[in-house]
């Protein structure tokens, strides 16, 4: 609870000092700020703590994915003095954004009452409509935040009415009172369950999984790529950890109706995201596809509930998340560098202009590809493991054969990078960018060699 | 907090009868005044903005956004009030704890504000 009133708190003031002008104060007040925010989170550990009369319930598993998004959005943070060298105009009013975006996030993973998920997602979205278009004057920037803007809140009014069907039929928008609603009741209303799969298709916008995917790649690639990282990054996981939290403790009793649909999103996800994929020019929209794909993997744990399920989930949004945003973040460089070209071409001779960055992209493509000794391949690991257990092995055989697929398109930017040359002079990056990029490599090859670290955890 | 109470669908039959007489009212009012009235369709009564006045120039002219800007803020702070006054309705049942959650809620509207004011947002001039 005190981790997200610091985090709102931090963005009132970045507000007010904005008219300091002076970029390295309020970049320095943010990363305390979420420091703290993240200190906090983490101290609270194993002290249960339900606060506005049982609205938010802050548990282990809330505090652990908290922590991975607090922990996120400081990596990107630290991306950010970078980014916006030369722009002066509305910086902090950015962060700010960001904070109170994050500040909904941690929200969401920690609701107990369906009205609390609602407002946690809004406070979550509504700043990302401001954010997707901050490129004021670029019209891609435009057409993202506008699409999103379309999107998002179309699948919020679904999500409303699914909300009240539910809410029609049980008579209580509190998680243990529609748990409890199943556990007596034997046979469930139809309209009922025309509730739960309102919800379902909701948060399938929201965590973009096929068909629900459209707004993604376009919304992506014509955002700026700091807040596209963010997006990709913590709105995800907080979409994922909500979504697993809500099928886990309300509708886990209702006997087959919802499992049918996240089966369908997640096989669809996985080969229509990797297809997809393959075909891209542009990097930017080739990770947005490689990200809903990686929502088909995810929507693994949710397939099969077990004890084992929440731990390999927070394990993927771990490493999803560090793999992202090490491969956003050397794509920023290159593509302010290569002035605004985004294509596999820009990537070319990355290796002899500037090692670290090529090495930082190597890796992180590994990850997201599932290859040893990154914490992507302890990731599919996990995930597959769980859904083996859960009765699903046929799924698991689609998801190897999708990785399969996927590793083609990640290793033609490793070939593009090291295999060919091109006629540019070297790039430069601050220490802080380096540092932010560092940090997220080694905890994916930390991750990777000693994953009862994360996996133990919940 | 469970209703035991089971819902059939024929308990929403007056819904439905009130969904039907209202689309059913706005449907036969506008083919009935399309039918009945007279039309007397001249070129000056076709134009899309008819005033009297003859139209002339681009619609599509930037124009200036000031008076968006105090009507969305306007909007904005005076939501806030829909919130006090069930807190002053009751004030004494809430005690303390209402109070604090109150003035706290201010503050942050009033920071708020505060922000917009070294902004420069009401600054009809700039």
């Amino acid at each position: 609870m005190f981790s997200i009133i610091t985090i709102a708190i931090t963005g009132v003031l970045l507000l007010y000092l904005g008219f300091l002008k002076n970029r390295w104060i309020y970049i320095s007040v943010a990363i305390t700020g979420l420091i703290t925010a993240l200190a906090l989170s983490v101290f609270s550990w194993n002290s249960l703590e339900t606060s506005f009369s049982n609205m938010l319930i802050i548990d282990n598993y809330a505090i652990a994915f908290n922590s991975v998004m607090i922990f996120a959005t400081i990596l990107i943070f630290l991306l950010a003095p970078h980014y916006f060298k030369g722009i002066e105009k509305n910086v902090p009013e950015i962060y700010a954004l960001l904070m109170f975006s994050l500040a909904g996030a941690c929200m969401v993973t920690s609701f107990d009452n369906l009205t609390m998920l609602f407002i946690g997602i809004e406070t979550m979205s509504i700043p990302l409509y401001i954010l997707a278009g901050s490129k004021k004057f670029s019209i891609r920037s435009n057409e993202a935040s506008f699409k999103y803007f379309i999107f998002s809140s179309l699948a919020t009014a679904i999500f409303l009415l699914g909300i009240t069907l539910v809410y029609g039929m049980v008579g209580s928008f509190h998680v243990g009172d529609i748990s409890n609603y199943f556990t007596i009741t034997k046979e469930i209303p139809s309209i009922l369950k025309v509730g739960i799969v309102l919800l379902v298709i909701s948060f399938g916008f929201k965590i973009a999984a096929v068909p629900f995917h459209f707004w993604a790649p376009d919304v992506y690639e014509g955002s700026p790529t700091l807040i596209t990282a963010f997006m990709a990054t913590v709105v995800k996981i907080a979409g994922f950890a909500a979504f697993y939290k809500l099928l886990s403790t309300c509708f886990i009793l209702v006997p087959d109706s919802w499992h049918h649909l996240i089966l369908g999103l997640s096989v669809l996800s996985l080969i229509i995201g990797n297809l997809a994929a393959i075909k891209q020019k542009d990097v930017k929209r080739m990770l947005a596809y490689s990200s809903i794909s990686h929502t088909g993997f995810m929507l693994f744990a949710i397939l099969s509930f077990n004890s084992f399920s929440a731990s390999s989930l927070l394990y993927y949004s771990f490493a999803y998340a560090l793999s992202t945003i090490a491969a956003f973040g050397v794509l920023m460089v290159v593509k302010n560098h290569m002035s605004a070209d985004g294509s596999v071409q820009a990537f070319e001779g990355l290796a002899k202009k500037n090692p670290i960055l090529a090495i930082v992209m190597t890796i992180s493509m590994l990850s997201m590809a599932g290859i040893p000794i990154t914490a992507g391949f302890f990731a599919k690991y996990y995930i597959f493991v769980s859904a083996i257990q859960g009765g699903w092995l046929w799924i698991v055989i689609i998801g190897i054969l999708a990785a399969l697929v996927g590793v083609a398109y990640y290793l033609k930017l490793i070939i593009a990078m090291f295999a060919k040359t091109s006629e540019t002079e070297k790039i430069v990056t601050s220490p802080l960018y380096i540092t932010s990029l560092l940090v997220a490599t080694v905890l994916i090859l930390i991750a990777g060699v000693l994953p009862n670290l994360i996996i133990s955890l919940i | 907090m469970i209703c035991a109470k089971v819902y059939t669908p024929i308990d929403y039959l007056p819904i439905m009868i009130q969904s039907f007489v209202v689309l059913g009212f706005v449907v036969t009012t506008m083919i009935a005044t399309h039918m009945l009235g007279p039309k007397r369709n001249t070129k000056q009564k076709l134009e899309n903005f008819e005033c009297g006045i003859e139209g002339m120039g681009n619609a599509r002219s930037p124009f200036s956004v000031k008076y968006f800007v105090i009507a969305i803020l306007f909007v904005l702070f005076d939501v806030e009030v829909i919130f006090l006054y069930p807190w002053a309705v009751n004030f004494k049942e809430l005690g303390i704890q209402g109070f604090v959650g109150v003035v706290s809620f201010s503050a942050l509207l009033l920071s708020g504000f505060g922000y917009l004011m070294l902004k420069g947002a009401f600054d009809w001039e700039k």
